[in-house]
């Protein structure tokens, strides 16, 4: 036989079968359940299992892009946060810097410092101003009055 | 038959899993070449078809997220059978732990499950030698579908089950000899 013969299933014997016989068999095989030793699977079970795990890989991929989208906000909101931190620590620093002050200092200061009577006044303290340009005695009057730290918040 | 990719394929088909632009093409690639001996591989030690048709896309989305941590130091195909082996297994545990089953009772639950699944018509001796398989221990049971049906090498079923091939011989052997006396008796 020669070797063309034998690679030529249609021309293997005197037999002759019609054209595209053993392409259209292979065609129909493809679509027969896969069997082993009597374990079956559903009809184009391994067709639609590969099209369900691209589907899953692909849907894998958009969620990783949606969990990225939903740590944008926090993001923002840390990063505002951050920037803003020093200025909100402000407060709470200067109370902290007045209560290791003493009141002698603070009293010194306050006869060598020029304050800005009309903002005092627009704050509520004109009657103490008046009473202070009056008796003209800042030590006493700073005795007198218990108030002290809330003057000075206003400085 | 069992399609075996060659090492240049192989490595082929890793540099394309690696290239974020190729990915998913070798994500198919890698289907065609594993995704038929895998589902029977799973089928095999989980018996039911819905269990091994969820498994085997287990095993493969586990690839798909994993592949970047492959190190190459086995090869691709053992690396794959591991991971289906072990979901199939830690499957198989999970199920004894929900149903109070012990080990022993294991037999039971995958003979019921090959009675009662639909995807099984086999004949009376193919019924007889999947009963024979599944009275035997889990490792023996593994070794000899690995060998009996799956055709794999003593050192190829070494590298997926961490076992050394002369443990793994002796299973099979095992294996073989009380599959034949539950034959026997059957028929006697």
């Amino acid at each position: 036989m020669k070797t063309s013969d034998k690679q030529n299933p249609v021309e293997e014997s005197a037999f002759e079968v019609p054209e595209q016989y053993f392409s259209a068999q292979f065609e129909k095989l493809k679509h027969i359940p896969h069997q082993q030793h009597g374990m079956t699977v559903p009809l184009d079970f391994f067709e639609n299992q590969e099209a369900q795990m691209l589907s899953k890989i692909k849907q894998e991929k958009k969620s990783k892009l949606k969990y990225i989208y939903w740590l944008i906000p926090p993001a923002v909101a840390a990063l505002f946060i951050f920037i803003l931190y020093p200025n909100l620590k402000t407060p709470s620093a200067a109370k902290l810097n007045l209560d290791k002050v003493s009141d002698n200092e603070i009293i010194e200061h306050l006869s060598h410092q020029e304050l800005n009577q009309d903002l005092l006044c627009e704050t509520g303290w004109c009657q103490d101003i008046h009473e202070l340009n009056k008796s003209n005695d800042l030590e006493k009057y700073l005795i007198e009055t218990d108030n002290l730290s809330n003057l000075i918040d206003l400085i | 038959m069992r399609k075996q990719l060659n090492s240049n394929e192989e490595a082929e088909l890793l540099k394309k899993f690696r290239n974020k632009a190729t990915k998913q093409t070798a994500f198919v690639e890698c289907l065609g070449f594993f995704q038929i001996p895998i589902y029977w591989h799973i089928r095999r030690i989980v018996i039911s078809h819905a269990d091994a048709d969820d498994l085997s896309q287990n095993t493969f989305i586990k690839v798909w997220e994993k592949i970047d941590d492959f190190r190459a130091d086995s090869k691709l195909y053992t690396w794959i059978y591991s991971i289906a082996t072990n979901e199939a297994l830690q499957f198989l545990k999970r199920k004894r732990q929900v149903q109070s089953l012990h080990a022993a009772d294991n037999d039971e639950y995958l003979l019921n499950t090959l009675k009662t699944d639909p995807y099984f018509n086999g004949n009376q001796l193919q019924q007889s030698l999947q009963e024979a398989i599944l009275s035997l221990p889990e490792k023996q049971r593994l070794v000899f579908n690995m060998k009996y049906y799956e055709n794999l090498k003593y050192e190829e079923i070494s590298e997926i089950l961490q076992t050394s091939v002369g443990a793994l011989k002796a299973s099979y052997h095992h294996a073989v000899k009380k599959i034949e006396l539950f034959i026997q008796k059957k028929l006697s």
